[in-house]
């Protein structure tokens, strides 16, 4: 076998899932070869890299109300099967596999049962009445069945084919005129002797049916699902599937009580909140009155508390609203953002709300004994916890997730020479609520790194060691692993990165650092921050 | 899995067979986990994953009465979920798509980009942040792999099935497996190599 038709073996080998006699030939290769042994530990490197970083932060805990969600649908058949074992029935094991009997279990359904031999009808009866698979299937093609009669029994209206060929210009053939039915031709109008009771008995079957129409007619559903894909799920239906829906599906009623997920993509949808919402003379007015758009980030979850009122159970939602009285409003625990026709993001999580208001005005604050709120106007954003309500400038390279932490502006040269050095210099400056630390990234110390794409459009991450940085440092802590920021010393850092080792061609940089706010009780983490991209060029030789 | 845990399944689908809840409430507990990263790594839809998850278990339940120990649990357990998955996703309105490598991934699955306060995991910030960029990372690499080297990688690695395992509930032979797991793994080398130690 030749070194290169090796690999699976090799990373079979490193995992003890060859045979004996695979892994003898594969033991007394390696010895011999260097190559194979650099390459099965570069495949073992990264199968446990990527197998323990799949099997540790980013597996995904069973969902915490599964279990209940479960024993909910399965509670009859759980009942009814304990009855059945505690009576001594037969139990379902003893007849064959359901595949079996499926098929007959259609025919059945399908009142067909004529169709199989005496025995076999009694044996399919008699299984069908105890399993709960095939009770389920008897009954959901049962309702099919019936479904598909009392739908309506179209036919084509006479002149359909008539109508069809003049509308196509085909002459028709002498056959088809001929298969035509007679129209015959109107008859002379009647004139009636007392004409007023001409007109009264259509008109009064006209208001009849008027009155019936408003009398029966429902509210078409209020929400018209725009662009992604999410799940409704119907308050009270317990452990059912959510209902998937999309800009296919049509619209759907969002009622009080239910909730919509987003799906892996931003979901969009359009609500009524008040159908009769007059149109006031607003000054800033971005959809009809009475409607809010609402755009569900990934994995976003809302419910809705009552018309105009929704509660942001996870994740971040845009909203966007016509002018409605009392506001639109978005609650997360005892924090709300209210709106009177406007357009703004909120974002929730644990115990924090975050709003960037990009048109009109946002009330901000929280419920309970330590009531408060602030206005927003467009362009400023929010943050509002148990204790604190804050308001600043929006930054739009922040989106309102990184609110406290300092911001950077990362500058360097537009262009750098061959066999140069890329000199970069960034200035950090404390936001609201200082003193900030910036901690270290791993245990080498590195503070700061930069996240770098090159012209093959490939992503690379340098580590800026303490070394590597220029300039005086803000005082720092935790022997050296922080630096802390305040408010009176913004920091301005410089470093350089060798020209050679970049490559010609056009590069995109990026700051990235971390920060926390110590507190007497612990420490408030305030995430991880990029600056906004530096684009320069390194020039060849 | 030890001969004891392998009879433990065993008996659990005895007594779920005979209508006993606390044995698909334990099943639950055991098996809801690996089941749904699983369906996760299958379907790349979190919600999704979660419904599929519930109803493999319905299925479980429903079967337990005429359930025969042929092979060991866990391959008849994934390989239901996988028949399942197969059978459901026709039904997505929409094709899935791939976890973008910049995107959120799963970060994104909770919606929040505001971070918590510092967690009681001794690792430092960065340590966690590291990890969970890289778990992104990963995942993202993971969703662009083709479905038949995916599923081989999420049932081998992912799931910890021996060859043999991944073989049976896959239908596959054993070699393919291994030829498959082979090519997973050196396309997830290519996808994370960028990253650079430093100039």
């Amino acid at each position: 076998m030749r070194c290169e038709d090796r690999g699976p073996d090799l990373l079979a080998h490193a995992l003890g899932q060859l045979d004996a006699a695979s892994r003898a030939l594969v033991d007394s290769h390696l010895p011999q070869c260097s190559a194979c042994r650099k390459e099965r530990e570069s495949l073992v490197a990264t199968h446990s890299a990527t197998q323990s970083a799949m099997q540790g932060a980013s597996s995904l805990p069973a969902p915490a109300d599964g279990l209940s969600r479960l024993l909910a649908t399965l509670g009859p058949e759980i009942e009814s099967r304990r009855s059945a074992t505690a009576s001594g029935a037969k139990s379902v094991s003893s007849a064959a596999p359901c595949a079996e009997f499926a098929e007959d279990v259609v025919v059945l359904a399908l009142g067909s049962a004529e169709s199989l031999s005496g025995a076999r009808r009694d044996e399919v009866e008699q299984h069908a009445a105890s399993c709960a698979s095939c009770i389920e299937q008897l009954e959901t093609t049962q309702l099919l069945v019936s479904a598909t009669k009392a739908a309506a029994n179209l036919a084509p209206a006479p002149q359909s084919l008539q109508r069809i060929l003049e509308r196509t210009g085909e002459p028709a053939e002498q056959g088809d005129r001929e298969a035509l039915p007679q129209v015959p031709e109107p008859t002379r109008p009647h004139r009636s002797r007392f004409p007023a009771l001409t007109w009264f008995a259509p008109l009064a079957l006209a208001a009849g049916v008027l009155i019936a129409i408003s009398l029966t007619e429902t509210e078409a559903p209020n929400t018209l699902p725009e662009a992604g894909i999410g799940y409704l799920h119907v308050a009270g239906r317990g452990a059912s599937k959510q209902i998937p829906v999309g800009a296919d599906s049509g619209r759907f009623d969002f009622a009080i009580g239910d909730e919509v997920h987003a799906g892996q993509e931003p979901f969009t949808l359009e609500v009524v909140c008040q159908p009769d919402a007059e149109a006031p003379e607003a000054r800033d007015r971005t959809l009809a009155p009475g409607v809010a758009r609402l755009t569900l980030a990934p994995g976003s979850r809302l419910s809705r508390a009552d018309e105009s009122r929704f509660t942001l159970l996870a994740g971040q939602v845009n909203v966007s609203t016509g002018p409605m009285a009392p506001g639109f409003t978005v609650d997360a625990g005892d924090l709300f953002a209210r709106a009177k026709g406007t357009q703004f993001v909120v974002a929730a999580a644990d115990q924090r709300l975050v709003v960037v208001v990009e048109k009109g005005v946002v009330e901000m604050g929280r419920r309970g004994a330590d009531a408060t709120s602030q206005e927003l106007t467009a362009g400023e954003q929010g943050l509002v916890t148990a204790d604190r309500l804050l308001r600043r400038a929006a930054d739009g390279t922040s989106r309102g997730d990184a609110f406290l932490a300092p911001r950077a502006a990362l500058t360097g040269a537009a262009r750098v020479g061959p066999g140069s050095d890329a000199e970069f210099s960034a200035e950090l400056n404390v936001g609201l609520a200082g003193p900030v630390d910036i901690a270290s990234f791993d245990a080498s110390l590195p503070l700061f790194l930069v996240r770098l794409k090159g012209p093959d459009g490939r992503e690379r991450q340098v580590k800026l060691q303490p070394s590597m940085l220029r300039g005086e440092r803000p005082h720092a802590a935790d022997e050296g692993r922080t630096l802390r920021l305040t408010a009176e010393s913004p920091y301005e850092l410089r470093f350089a990165l060798p020209g050679a080792d970049l490559g010609p061609g056009r590069w995109e940089a990026r700051l990235r650092y971390m920060s926390y706010r110590a507190q007497s009780d612990g420490a408030e983490w305030l995430g991880v921050v990029e600056s906004a991209p530096l684009v320069f060029e390194v020039e060849g030789e | 899995m030890s001969s004891t845990d392998r009879d433990q399944n065993v008996l659990l689908m005895e007594r779920l067979g005979q209508g006993d809840q606390s044995a698909l409430e334990e099943l639950y507990e055991r098996w809801s986990r690996p089941l749904v990263n699983f369906l996760y790594g299958m379907c790349r839809d979190r919600t999704f994953a979660e419904d599929l998850m519930q109803d493999v278990f319905v299925k479980v339940w429903r079967a337990a009465p005429r359930y025969k120990p042929l092979a060991k649990f866990s391959t008849w357990l994934f390989h239901i979920a996988r028949n399942h998955w197969l059978n459901e996703r026709e039904k997505k309105l929409r094709r899935i798509r791939p976890v973008s490598m910049d995107g959120g991934g799963r970060k994104n699955d909770n919606g929040a980009r505001l971070r918590d306060a510092i967690p009681a995991d001794t690792r430092s910030p960065g340590d966690l942040t590291l990890d969970r960029e890289l778990a992104d990372r990963i995942d993202g690499a993971v969703a662009q792999l083709p479905e038949k080297y995916r599923d081989v990688w999420l049932l081998g690695a992912s799931q910890g099935l021996p060859y043999e395992q991944v073989s049976q509930i896959l239908g596959i032979p054993v070699g393919t497996v291994k030829s498959r797991m082979f090519q997973a793994v050196r396309k997830l080398r290519e996808s994370l190599a960028p990253y650079a130690e430093g100039v």
